[in-house]
């Protein structure tokens, strides 16, 4: 029903090591909701300071125990161990395959795309080229959702922002493509990507470039030169590289995780749910209610301004007339003045009647002191058809809630009562999860357009007015059923 | 009650409060005023004076369809067509701009008062009356507000108390009489508080019920 979700609090995957303040907070709920089936990473203690335990740890791996002579063993050994425990983790690696893929796509994707945007330009002037745009905006939604499926590799979901659905290639649907912003963005993000990818494919795979380096000496990546793989100590690069070497080989994963979901960040602010869009939709839903509700009470202000001008201030007006003109005739002519007299107490007893009714449509007594079931009983009491009520005992409804669903009800039945010619009638107000259900059902003639009829609508905008759900259904011929279901408590 | 020597003045009396409307006839009947007709709605009221032609109508400003104004529409579409026929319109509230609508013309023969009014039902009569005999009745409270609203406050201000108690009784549709006896004063001191404030508000004296109401009215609403 809310389908405003908080943004959840950081997501455990990226842990203390990598974390990456504002990026890690941004990125939606979904994936707090989905979670990562990973959690080796996050038991990691801050990543060893860069002095001489960083450079102790791993010596006490990767070198022979006659170096460590004089050193905590123990402690190097733990904090060597959480340094590479990363290694033989899956999403390390998952990661690095992420921006691998994406590196490797990214250009194809960018070359079909500019090749069929400059198809599509070149032919626009034999008219040719305006069928080609749909299905290039439909092309480019495709490798989006690509680079989706590859995010997903290193388990980040990325959740798209659906573009305006296209049905053909026609002028509605080009303008509809053509305006549509998300489909704008898909262009983007491929273009960007081109770049985007390699750049943080790179960065990533910097600390693994390194230890093959180190590893595997020149044949693979020909650097300043401190080889070691060789076998041969060659002198003082060689030592300084095999601790080097030994830090960034647990870097490694460390920063393909950062870098990935860096991308998937990214990734998602140009496909994924734009919050921003989804907080004005959500303002403007909110605007809507509330005009809603400023209508509803207007109206509902209306009736009552109608109902004491009419009713009980007419009646008044009659009373004193009366007593008037009994004043005016008593002494000449008492028998008439006493019939006069009785007609005013009469009235009098009208009014306070006509009050009494005014008062519980505005805000029953009962409600507060007995509850729900009480003051809905007392309405169908004086009902000219048999409503049955059943209101669920431990309900537990705040003030507010209990006079919404009084409301609802009311004017429910009010409507039945008006409307429905029906022979019976009944309310049912039960828990439904954290939500509260009211439902009205008759018997009558049906046919209940819920889109017109003031009393439909005060009930809707009373309903959507607390966030709540409104179903009618109510064919022809009968019967009708009105279902609104609200929050209790907010 | 004073019967009228002549044949009886003949009324329609056009309210859609069931209760309130039986009370206007029997307080009308009973004080010798034919009621030859009582409506409901605005549309029955035009109906039925087109029928009768009576020399009165007693009309609720309220009434239905719409609950708003139709009864006051009516009542001035009565005077346009109808301009013999006096018109006293009731209303449940005070509305100047209503009764400002309804006095725009010419004001002899018409009558705006608040509904409560029938209540003390001598004064009731006797405004009623001289609305039926082509003088006028603005409801006091409607006198007020105007005079409350009058851009033209500064001048009213130059007013004694008592002068502006007289103002406010002229623009009622009292004559010098009923002014003398509602404030308990002679004639002569009337006449005199009258001819001060015409003076004050640069206004010409001239007798004549109406014409005063008419002159007052159109000097506030300046």
């Amino acid at each position: 029903m809310n389908s405003f979700a908080p943004p959840t609090q950081a997501s455990p995957g990226t842990g203390a090591m990598l974390s990456t303040g504002g990026v890690d907070t941004a990125r939606s709920s979904s994936y707090g909701a989905s979670g990562r089936e990973t959690g080796g990473v996050s038991d990691l203690p801050p990543p060893p300071p860069p002095g001489s335990a960083g450079s102790a740890a791993p010596a006490g791996a990767a070198g022979p125990s006659d170096r460590g002579s004089g050193w905590d063993w123990d402690r190097a050994k733990d904090l060597a161990e959480t340094w590479f425990r990363p290694l033989t983790a899956p999403e390390g690696w998952w990661a690095l395959g992420y921006l691998f893929f994406s590196t490797l796509a990214a250009p194809f994707l960018f070359a079909a795309m500019v090749t069929v945007a400059a198809l599509a330009f070149g032919l626009t002037f034999i008219l040719v080229g305006l069928l080609l745009v749909v299905p290039f905006f439909l092309m480019v939604e495709q490798f989006a959702l690509v680079e989706r499926h590859f995010a997903k590799l290193a388990g980040h979901r990325i959740e798209l922002l659906a573009p305006r659905r296209v049905t053909g290639a026609g002028p509605r649907n080009l303008k509809n493509v053509i305006t549509d912003p998300v489909r704008w963005r898909h262009v983007g993000f491929v273009a960007l990507n081109v770049v985007l990818a390699p750049m943080l494919f790179g960065l990533a795979a910097f600390p693994l470039s390194f230890v093959l380096q180190a590893v595997f000496g020149d044949g693979i990546i020909n650097g300043p030169g401190f080889s070691l793989g060789t076998g041969i100590d060659t002198g003082a690069a060689g030592i300084l590289a095999l601790p080097l070497a030994a830090f960034f080989a647990g870097a490694i994963p460390r920063v393909a995780i950062f870098m990935a979901s860096l991308k998937a960040q990214i990734d998602s602010w140009f496909l994924g749910t734009d919050r921003l869009a989804v907080a004005e939709m959500r303002v403007s839903a909110l605007s809507s209610q509330r005009n809603d509700i400023l209508d509803a009470v207007a109206s509902e202000r209306r009736r009552i301004e109608r109902n004491l001008h009419d009713g009980v201030q007419q009646q008044l007006v009659a009373i004193g007339l009366d007593l008037g003109m009994a004043e005016h005739q008593i002494d000449r002519d008492p028998a008439r003045a006493k019939e006069l007299i009785g007609s005013a107490r009469q009235k009098v007893q009208g009014s306070i009647g006509e009050l009494r009714q005014l008062g519980r449509g505005l805000h029953p007594a009962i409600l507060e002191d007995r509850g729900v079931d009480a003051a809905l009983s007392a309405v169908v009491s004086g009902s000219p058809i048999p409503i049955s009520v059943h209101v669920d005992p431990d309900l537990g409804l705040t003030t507010d809630v209990a006079e919404t669903v009084y409301f609802i009800a009311n004017e429910a039945i009010a409507n039945v009562l008006k409307h429905a010619n029906a022979r019976v009638a009944s309310v049912h107000v039960t828990r439904v999860g954290p939500n509260v259900r009211i439902v009205v059902h008759d018997d009558g003639v049906g046919g209940v357009d819920p889109s017109k009829g003031t009393g439909v609508a005060g009930i809707r905008a009373r309903v959507h007015g607390v966030d709540g759900t409104l179903t009618v259904t109510s064919p022809a011929g009968g019967p009708t059923t009105l279902i609104a279901e609200i929050p209790n408590g907010r | 009650m004073v019967m009228n020597a002549e044949s009886p003045l003949r009324a329609i009396v056009a309210d859609d409060s069931v209760l309130l409307r039986d009370g206007l006839v029997r307080l009308l009947t009973d004080s010798g005023i034919e009621v030859v007709s009582a409506v409901g709605d605005a549309g029955a009221l035009l109906d039925a004076v087109t029928e009768h032609e009576p020399d009165l109508c007693l009309v609720d400003v309220r009434m239905p369809p719409t609950h708003t104004d139709e009864g006051l529409r009516a009542a001035i579409e009565i005077r346009q067509r109808y301009p013999h026929i006096a018109v006293l319109v009731l209303s449940q509230y005070v509305e100047e701009r209503y009764a400002g609508d309804l006095l725009a013309g010419d004001v002899s023969g018409v009558g705006y008062l608040l509904k409560d009014r029938v209540i003390d039902v001598d004064d009731f009569l006797v405004s009623l009356r001289r609305v039926a005999a082509g003088g006028s009745a603005v409801d006091a409270e409607v006198v007020s507000q105007i005079l409350g609203r009058s851009r033209r406050t500064n001048e009213l201000d130059r007013l004694t108390p008592r002068e502006r108690e007289v103002l406010n009784l002229m623009a009622e549709g009292l004559s010098n009489a009923g002014i003398a006896e509602r404030l308990v004063v002679s004639n002569g001191a009337v006449e005199k508080h009258i001819s001060n404030v015409f003076t004050k508000l640069g206004l010409d004296v001239e007798d004549g019920n109406h014409r005063r109401v008419l002159a007052v009215l159109t000097f506030l609403r300046a």
